[in-house]
């Protein structure tokens, strides 16, 4: 069968991903349960909107708690008792699992110590309560045909609070089909617009259920406007657009009497026929739904993870200083040639300064002038690293903008299953921004940073200018700018400015890579990019390939 | 880059004073110590009438005491003690040793009263 193929390729994709794709293996999963397990029909809704009166009117019995404190509710599975013992309706056991230290712990009870229980939840003893957050899921062994064919599981119900939206959407990857129960009296809110798109994201098949139709409504007259009203409400704001059922089964699951007792029968009549008879059709179409849902899974991944593979490459560039000197190396250059230019010049100032008092040969007394004379040298120096400071600031905004633009364009792309390195990628954007602010608000605020090669370089000329008055001669230290000459080739001897303006140039250009390597090599960031790599690392291979065995098994054009 | 020495103009002529005092301990100062007072006289832009000064160590040491910078006060006894040996190479007689014997008791004196940290 068709269905069988496309279980034995979902578990060959899943191993070809290697439990990478939590997106995709959620489906494949999905499939492998569709084909061994019964239907699982999960009653969805807001709280308090009557999931368990409906289940208990739907079975005929009175299996399920109704009107339990939300703090104690959990998912309640209503499973096939195969116990020839137990009568129709009746509830053969009931299983509690906990959560204990980790671990799943299973406690058999019998339905009357499973009410006993119940009851329980609904006095404040601090010691049941605890007890109660530690259960995982109850299943409920009944006596009922229905469930042989299939598992329903009710569930806690949305928007009462976050522990209780937490448990129900904990049931959705393993939800075959669903039954939205909505109020009659407050119908279709915004907050269940927002769970129903979620559903219809994971691609579930919906049907919806207006349950407490009674109020205030008293005959079939009545029940016949009030439905009519709701669906024409409904379609006007798009509301059926998420059910398979395109009409409205109002109900009520509290009124037993002649009118809604047959109302609710002819519910079950239609739901019989539409769905609890055609499980196993149900089943194989849900089989080609997913089977369809996983080939876009798996390009959205394939996308995803090639554009992240880009990011994280544009991220790695950055780190690499060589390629940013080799970029900016004439943009520091150029922009402070001046203030080199007048360094250069006040340096030879000082030189000739220092030449005229060396001639007396009283090495003291030259230092001295010289410390004493150096203002105009030292004023081109700070000169020179305010340049540098506003021109640094200037390309460290400009890094900053790129690598938070970068950032967030992965945050976008990173996978909802992948929390650490979200909130890691989150919380470096918000550092950055914050320093960019800074940064920004501080254009003109020096002396943060420094320029050790280039105070050393010109301490250096200083030094060698005052103990060496004649240097400035033409220099035979060509040979660090010319390399390996070709041969024959004569070196052209450098005049001690040209060595100078160079030295100093190329003082200037190492402070700068050294600066920018500084800033690049936040640890924080380095270690989300690795991080990033390590995600992303042979995420193509594993992607085509998966893709290679959804292609051999894709359904016929027409099938689609 | 360490800034520059910065002296006020009465640094400037404690300075000059101090120097011109050790330059005429014994009398008139040598030739070697003339050119210097010149230069520096020059450099600090105060005239020769004005630096003049007569005293012995605790004169010398008071002056150069006022300066605020302790390298400036180390300067000045590094540079005495520079002049002095140029001094000494060239005029050395062996037969008078009392410039030398005088420079090193001035020098001892006031290496002990300057305060140079």
């Amino acid at each position: 069968m068709r269905r069988n193929e496309y279980v034995v390729a979902a578990r060959k994709i899943e191993s070809a991903l290697d439990k990478h794709h939590s997106s995709v293996g959620e489906i494949t999963a999905h499939i492998s349960h569709l084909a061994q397990a019964p239907l699982t029909v999960v009653v969805l809704g807001e709280f308090s909107a009557g999931k368990s009166s409906f289940l208990n009117r739907l079975l005929q019995t009175e299996a399920l708690p109704v009107a339990v404190l939300p703090r104690t509710a959990t998912l309640t599975r209503l499973v096939y008792a195969n116990d020839e013992m137990v009568k129709p309706g009746e509830v053969a056991r009931v299983e509690i699992e906990r959560n204990v230290g980790g671990k799943a712990e299973v406690e058999v009870v019998s339905h009357e110590e499973f009410v006993t229980l119940q009851r329980a939840a609904k006095v404040h003893d601090i010691a049941v309560v605890q007890d109660l957050a530690r259960i995982r899921e109850v299943r409920v062994f009944l006596q009922e045909p229905l469930l042989s064919k299939l598992q329903l599981v009710d569930t806690p119900g949305f928007n009462h609070d976050q522990a209780m939206d937490d448990a129900t959407l904990s049931i959705l990857d393993k939800a075959d089909i669903v039954f939205w129960i909505t109020d009659a009296m407050q119908p279709a809110k915004q907050t269940e617009f927002e769970k129903l798109k979620l559903l219809k994201e994971r691609g579930k098949r919906i049907w919806l259920i207006v349950n407490k139709g009674d109020v205030n409504v008293s005959d079939k007259t009545a029940w016949e406007e009030s439905r009519a009203s709701l669906q024409a409400y409904f379609d006007e704001i798009g509301f059926l657009d998420f059910f398979e059922s395109k009409t409205v089964e109002l109900v009520s699951c509290k009124e037993k009497e002649d009118f809604w007792g047959e109302n609710f029968d002819h519910t079950k009549a239609r739901l019989g026929n539409e769905i609890f008879n055609l499980d196993v059709l149900w089943s194989a179409r849900l089989v080609d739904d997913e089977w369809g849902r996983l080939s876009s899974v798996l390009q959205d991944e394939c996308s995803r993870y090639s554009e992240l593979q880009r990011r994280c490459s544009a991220l790695r560039e950055s780190i690499q200083v060589d390629s940013w000197g080799a970029c900016d190396e004439s943009g520091v250059v150029d922009a402070l040639r001046l203030q080199v230019m007048k360094l250069d010049g006040r340096l030879s100032q000082h030189s000739s300064v220092a030449k005229e008092w060396a001639n007396n040969g009283i090495l003291s007394m030259t230092a001295f002038v010289m410390d004493y004379t150096r203002e105009p040298l030292f004023d081109a120096f700070v000169e020179l690293s305010w340049a540098y400071e506003k021109h640094i600031n200037v390309w460290r905004i400009q890094y900053l903008t790129e690598t938070i633009a970068v950032l967030e364009k992965i945050y976008g792309i990173l996978p909802r299953s992948q929390d650490a390195l979200r909130a890691e990628a989150l919380t470096l954007v918000n550092y950055y921004r914050l320093l960019h602010s800074r940064l920004s608000k501080k254009a003109d605020v020096g002396g943060e940073f420094s320029l050790p090669a280039l105070d050393c370089t010109s301490e250096l000329f200083n030094h060698l200018l005052v103990k060496y008055a004649s240097i400035d001669v033409p220099c035979s230290f060509t040979v660090e700018q010319d390399g390996v000459l070709p041969a024959g080739k004569q070196a052209e001897a450098l005049s001690s400015k040209d060595y100078r303006q160079g030295r100093l140039l190329s003082a200037l250009e190492k402070d700068f890579l050294a600066d920018i390597g500084r800033f690049t090599r936040d640890p924080a960031y380095l270690g989300l990019v690795e991080a990033l790599e390590e995600l992303s690392d042979g995420a193509s291979e594993r992607l085509t390939h998966a893709l290679c065995i959804w292609s051999e098994h894709a359904p016929a054009v027409e099938a689609l | 880059m360490h800034p520059p020495l910065k002296l006020c103009k009465d640094e400037r002529l404690w300075f000059m004073q101090a120097l011109d005092a050790v330059a005429g301990r014994d009398g008139s100062p040598s030739n070697a110590w003339k050119k210097q007072l010149d230069r520096l006289g020059e450099l600090f832009m105060i005239d020769e009438s004005d630096y003049r000064f007569q005293a012995g160590a605790p004169g010398i040491a008071e002056k150069v005491n006022q300066i605020e910078s302790p390298k400036v006060r180390l300067y000045f006894l590094r540079i005495i003690h520079d002049i002095h040996l140029l001094e000494f190479k060239f005029l050395f007689r062996p037969w008078d040793e009392s410039s030398l014997k005088n420079f090193d008791k001035l020098y001892s004196k006031l290496v002990e009263m300057i305060r140079v940290d």
